[in-house]
């Protein structure tokens, strides 16, 4: 029965030429759905790297005019008395300043790296001491910075663990080099720097993005520092929103020249996975809707079909199907005619990996995503052939075969 | 082989109720050939479809073979008509998008069998009714004779005891209906197939053992 239904489906392949492409096209948006999908699921899941909770973002804006400008005498010992005056409230159990990609902000902060001859494309975060615990990152391997690193000839930093793999794979990364581009015309060697530790996934543009590697420069907050964007607070469980008001008095009052802005991380998370959620969701609903009209054009000319093909249903009652096989064949010749554009679509889903528009060939998200697509296909053909199957089991062979 | 006994059939619709067949009986014996004549609508077609299961009478008895089909699940008769009944159509009801040969396979694929099997058994069909040269071909590429010689093969393929025919050559000309008519002929004497033609054409008729004359719905002869 498979191969007389392959057979009639193949003699039919011209006949229902337009149907196949209709189907083929639906693969390709239904895979690139499920490549979004499953990548957003993933990603979700996935770990940050650090604990957005009970974390409070304190962002300086006075220096967004000035930014990654010299701190300086004056403005370092000012910040450091605005750390010391966060670190003062009970609530606060630590803090820390931080330049570049802070949690669930816009802001973007990447460089590009130079390591074992390869060029590397990376976030980049200035933080101090304290950051790990205050963001409680878990260190995976080699230590954090410390005043061991004050002597050190090649400046420290740490690498978080996408980053390592992008660099060393399975290698070791402690004590291996990197350094900034050399400047040719400008004849100036690039500043090299030594990994001294390696920290679990960052992903600071939250759960919804892929992680992209993140590296962690140590900064002392001293004349020779940048101006901090945001100091990152963890306060003790519990904390009031009371807190806002009295830690953005006391700021104001020590430094009435910078407008700070406080909101809890969990805030920002909230906002960030909305926005993103959006970004997702539009997609997601257009496809949804073509797929839906698809599947309303295939219900269509199925139920078409069968009323074509009354006839031959009537014969094939009267040669010995029964009312049951008949259901059975329209389902199966359903199914082939799907498996024919599914099979023509996976070239087409292949060269969208080789293109990098979608996720590559080896990652199970890819094979993931091409089996979603194809059952998906599958479940809408078989939704869209169930009615007219019931109507072909209903043809009376007599009154089919009297119709000619 | 047939028997029918005070069968009844009736078409109702909401408003109307028409009676097709009244009251006819039949015994048609093993290797028979007999053919079914009358005037348009007089029940010739009904009749012939009661006989070949794919129509149910609404009163009487309807034997094949000493087994009683009233009563009998749509499965069984499925089963029976695949293994005991071939039938040939005025306009032959071929497949268009299948090969000759895989058009007289169609009722082997009802059956648990290999394809190799059904293959061959298809190639003898179509050799006996003498188109094996023609069983790559598709329908719309023969004449009309060529056409009912592969439903012929198609009937007979499956090895049945019954072959109902009906108005096998309404479509054809004098040589083709001929030619078919051989076919059938050859089948009832050298088979021993039980056959049973509606026709109109008393020439047909006359190379039949026996005919059945229906009259509006009754049978007169």
């Amino acid at each position: 029965m498979i191969r007389h239904i392959i057979k009639l489906i193949w003699n039919r392949k011209k006949s229902m030429s337009l149907l196949l492409i209709e189907i083929f096209l639906s693969f390709i948006v239904a895979f690139v759905v499920c490549d979004l999908l499953i990548s957003s699921i993933l990603n979700y899941t996935s770990p940050l790297g650090y604990d957005y909770g009970n974390l409070w973002d304190v962002r300086f804006e006075a220096a967004r005019g000035e930014p990654f400008g010299k701190l300086g005498a004056e403005n370092a010992t000012k910040y450091r008395l605005l750390l010391n005056e966060i670190k003062s409230f009970p609530e606060v159990r630590r803090a820390d300043f931080v330049i570049g990609n802070i949690p669930y902000s816009n802001m973007r902060f990447n460089n590009t790296f130079e390591c074992n001859g390869s060029a590397i494309y990376s976030g980049v975060s200035y933080v101090g001491s304290d950051y790990l615990e205050t963001m409680r990152m878990t260190l995976v391997e080699g230590r954090w910075f410390g005043p061991e690193d004050n002597a050190a000839v090649e400046e420290p930093i740490v690498i978080d663990e996408t980053l390592r793999r992008k660099l060393f794979g399975n290698g070791k990364a402690i004590g291996e080099r990197i350094q900034e581009p050399t400047e040719a015309e400008q004849n100036q060697t690039g500043k090299k720097y030594n990994i001294i530790g390696v920290v679990g996934t960052f992903r600071p543009r939250g759960e919804l993005n892929e992680p992209e590697g993140e590296l962690f420069i140590r900064q002392l907050w001293d004349d020779s520092s940048n101006i901090p964007y945001a100091a990152m607070v963890r306060v003790q469980d519990a904390t009031t929103v009371s807190f806002e008001l009295n830690l953005q008095r006391r700021l104001s009052s020590l430094a009435p020249d910078i407008n700070f802005r406080i909101v809890p991380l969990s805030e920002s998370r909230h906002d960030k996975l909305l926005e993103m959620g959006l970004s997702i969701a539009t997609p997601l609903i257009v496809a949804a809707f073509l797929l839906f009209n698809v599947a309303l054009g295939l219900f269509g000319i199925f139920w078409q079909s069968i009323s074509r093909r009354r006839s031959e249903i009537g014969l094939r009652r009267a040669m010995g199907a029964d009312s049951r096989l008949i259901p059975l064949q329209i389902w199966g010749e359903t199914i082939a005619l799907g498996t024919l554009a599914i099979l023509a679509g996976i070239p087409i889903v292949v060269n969208l990996a080789v293109l990098g528009l979608s996720k590559p060939i080896g990652s199970g998200i890819f094979f993931l995503s091409v089996v979603s697509a194809g059952g998906l296909i599958y479940l809408i053909l078989t939704v869209c052939a169930v009615y007219p199957s019931l109507l072909a089991a209903r043809i009376q062979p007599a009154e089919a075969l009297h119709d000619e | 082989m047939i028997s029918l006994k005070r069968v009844e059939k009736i078409y109702r619709t909401s408003s109307v109720e028409t009676l097709a067949l009244r009251d006819i009986n039949i015994e048609v014996p093993e290797g028979s050939f007999f053919s079914i004549m009358g005037p348009s609508g007089s029940g010739k077609s009904t009749l012939l479809n009661i006989m070949g299961l794919i129509d149910a009478p609404t009163e009487g008895e309807v034997r094949i073979g000493g087994n009683n089909v009233v009563g009998m699940s749509e499965k069984e008769m499925a089963h029976l008509r695949n293994r005991k009944i071939g039938f040939v159509f005025q306009s032959f009801h071929l497949i268009a998008d299948l090969t000759v040969v895989d058009n007289v396979e169609l009722p082997l694929i009802y059956r648990k069998m290999t394809a190799r099997d059904r293959r061959a058994k298809a190639l003898d069909a179509l050799a006996r009714v003498g188109l094996s040269a023609r069983t790559k071909h598709f329908p719309t590429q023969l004449s009309g004779g060529q056409c009912q010689r592969v439903a012929v093969a198609r009937a007979i393929v499956g090895d049945p005891e019954i072959i109902l025919a009906d108005e096998p050559t309404g479509n054809l000309d004098s040589a083709m209906s001929n030619e078919i008519m051989d076919i059938l002929l050859a089948l009832n004497k050298e088979e021993k197939v039980t056959i049973a033609v509606v026709t109109h054409n008393q020439g047909i008729a006359d190379r039949t053992d026996k005919v059945i004359r229906l009259f509006d719905g009754s049978q007169v002869a």
